[in-house]
């Protein structure tokens, strides 16, 4: 075997780790003890005198293709992840209409205030965006603070991945569904619609990618708390 | 004895971690190699067969499992057996003393010469 002058065991850790993450069949659990197998591994021929990328492409062998490991993780795993993304999910729908709710009475609250200090419909759409884009920004940068350190960049995209399309799909059904609900029943957007349908469609098109957002941001926060809980803890 | 089948490394390998833990808390990578070195490299575990074995112990109660780091600053999952574990062991220890039991006496092998 050829020697790589310039071997990195962290880079090739982290590139092995990716793919195992990238399968979605396994836990941060799951690839924290791998990867600690592999170190052990990779050490204990190290010590027999193997240089570093020997040692560790070795090791890599030994404990087998990703396939095959994916495959003996998925015989015992397949129920319990199940389980944790429908757990997963419903939370997300009970968050979401949490929100929905919260957004609600925020209308309706700004509404009151508006009609006491009387402004002008115009401004009351600004106010309304701005409260909401600033709790959508709050959430964010909450959301930040909270990752920060424990994911790396493209980590964070495997962990926005990872409920994949059918996750994104109910999610965008239940924006819909719900907009949907709320031009209908809400009497107050109800009547801005049978005013001016135009101007309420586009005002319901801004709030709803908002909505949207807040509605992925908190699936993002719940896999990060998630993801903490999984991980041992000292860091 | 050459390959031993799947069912055979499934069914055995229960009773073979459980045996392990009854000495102390281990790890993964440690417990493949204690039973390789047990057993004159008979048995030789995959990863992918020993840690869900482990993950599904530890689901149904008869084994804990916690993170420590080591002096080297390693950080390692190490499991340890519970109560539980220790009857279910009791319980495979009789099965598995039946079987070769059995075997034995139909091969005319004599145990205690063994």
């Amino acid at each position: 075997m050829e020697h790589q002058p310039f071997f990195n065991l962290e880079a090739e850790l982290e590139r092995w780790t990716q793919m195992l993450i990238s399968t979605g069949r396994f836990s941060q659990d799951n690839v924290d003890e791998l990867e600690s197998h592999l170190l052990d591994q990779t050490e204990e021929l190290q010590l027999a005198g193997l240089a570093a990328d020997e040692a560790f492409y070795i090791a890599l062998k030994r404990i087998g293709k990703v396939e095959v490991l994916k495959e003996e993780f998925t015989k015992v795993n397949a129920l319990s992840l199940y389980r944790s993304r429908l757990m997963l999910l419903l939370n997300g729908i009970v968050l979401f209409f949490l929100l929905k709710v919260g957004a609600e009475v925020g209308n309706l609250l700004l509404a009151l205030a508006g009609h006491q200090l009387q402004w002008s419909e115009e401004v009351l759409l600004y106010v309304d965006g701005g409260v909401k884009a600033g709790v959508f920004l709050l959430m964010l940068s909450a959301l930040l603070v909270l990752l920060r350190g424990r994911l790396k960049a493209n980590q964070l995209l495997q962990y926005i991945l990872f409920p994949k399309p059918i996750m994104a799909a109910v999610l965008v059904a239940l924006a819909v569904l719900s907009q949907l609900g709320v031009w209908y029943v809400s009497p107050l957007v109800r009547h801005e619609i049978g005013r001016d349908f135009l101007f309420g469609l586009n005002r319901n098109a801004v709030f709803f990618s908002i909505y949207f957002f807040v509605a992925v941001a908190a699936a993002l926060l719940y896999l990060s708390v998630k993801n903490r809980k999984a991980r041992p803890a000292i860091a | 004895m050459r390959d031993i089948s799947k069912d055979l490394a499934a069914a055995s390998a229960v009773p073979l971690v459980l045996s392990v833990l009854t000495e102390g808390e281990s790890y993964g990578y440690e417990i493949i190699k204690t039973i390789k070195v047990l057993s004159e490299d008979q048995i030789q575990w995959k990863e992918g067969t020993l840690y869900p074995v482990l993950h599904k112990l530890e689901k149904r109660g008869f084994i804990t499992s916690e993170w420590k780091v080591s002096e080297e600053g390693r950080k390692r999952k190490y499991y340890a057996i519970k109560q539980e574990g220790r009857n279910l062991l009791a319980e495979e220890a009789q099965n598995w003393q039946t079987i070769t039991k059995t075997l034995y006496t139909l091969w005319n092998i004599n145990p205690s010469s063994t």
